[in-house]
């Protein structure tokens, strides 16, 4: 039951985006408990995913960045 | 104090999705920021011998990016009749009912007026905490966490594997929250 620090690291950023198993969760859950550091680092990683979520970021397509590009050559 | 310098063939990468971002907290339209960053790699082309050095390079473009915004406002403004004041009532059918246009967008729940303007800057803040990382970092953590693209997906398109990824997205998040620490935690 009992995991590393770099392991309930792992699970913590894996279970940001749902993809860690809740028999991982749970593991990482018992760390914390006892790990001031790690429920320190998780507390953190979870405000930062709300931080991302309300940001609301938007990124351009790569296909609309690559005719930006050929754009941009044929003007240089 | 070393002079800056312009690297247009740069540009793309570097600033597009920063411009962007600026861009739709302004106009509000993916489509219409989309050709304000356009114009603004243009108009940077054609002014670089004008470019002193004094400032960063994405400084002096988001400079000419709100030029470009104030222009797009001018454009759709003198399309309308001049004297006309635009009052966007909203008729909902019935002729005494309606409602102003701002109380419908205004959310009620909002916990208060600075909400949007903060995450207009939060989201800026971000991007520019992730174009200081290491690029495959940033590109992982923007495909992933940005366009929510499945981590199958990611590893296909990169020729990595899923703790590859992993060992990426947390490498990134740490940096970014050391990074935003400052300001936002």
């Amino acid at each position: 039951m009992k995991i590393s620090c770099d392991k309930a690291a792992e699970i913590c950023t894996k279970s940001q985006y749902q993809e860690a198993s809740w028999w991982q969760v749970l593991k990482l859950k018992i760390h914390i408990f006892y790990c001031k550091n790690c429920a320190k680092f998780s507390a953190q990683n979870t405000k930062f995913t709300s931080l991302c979520e309300s940001a609301d970021l938007k990124t351009l397509d790569s296909s609309d960045k690559e005719s930006m590009k050929k754009a941009l050559e044929e003007q240089l | 104090m070393p002079k800056n310098e312009l690297h247009p063939e740069k540009w793309v990468d570097s600033y597009a999705d920063y411009l962007f971002n600026y861009a739709v907290s302004r106009v509000s339209d993916s489509e219409i920021a989309k050709d304000l960053v356009q114009e603004t790699f243009f108009a940077g082309l054609n002014s670089a011998k004008n470019y002193k050095g004094d400032a960063a390079e994405r400084t002096w473009l988001i400079a000419i990016l709100k030029r470009k915004v104030i222009d797009h406002y001018r454009k759709i403004n003198s399309k309308k009749g001049k004297a006309e004041v635009r009052m966007s009532y909203v008729s909902s059918g019935d002729e005494n009912e309606g409602d102003w246009l701002e109380e419908r967008v205004a959310d009620p729940f909002s916990k208060g007026g600075d909400d949007t303007l903060e995450n207009k800057e939060l989201g800026l803040a971000i991007q520019d905490c992730l174009s200081k990382l290491p690029k495959k970092q940033s590109l992982v953590f923007t495909m992933k966490t940005i366009q929510g693209i499945s981590t199958e997906d990611i590893c296909n398109e990169l020729g990595i594997n899923p703790s590859n990824l992993w060992v990426m997205i947390h490498r990134a998040r740490t940096a970014l929250m050391g990074c935003m620490n400052q300001n936002w935690f």
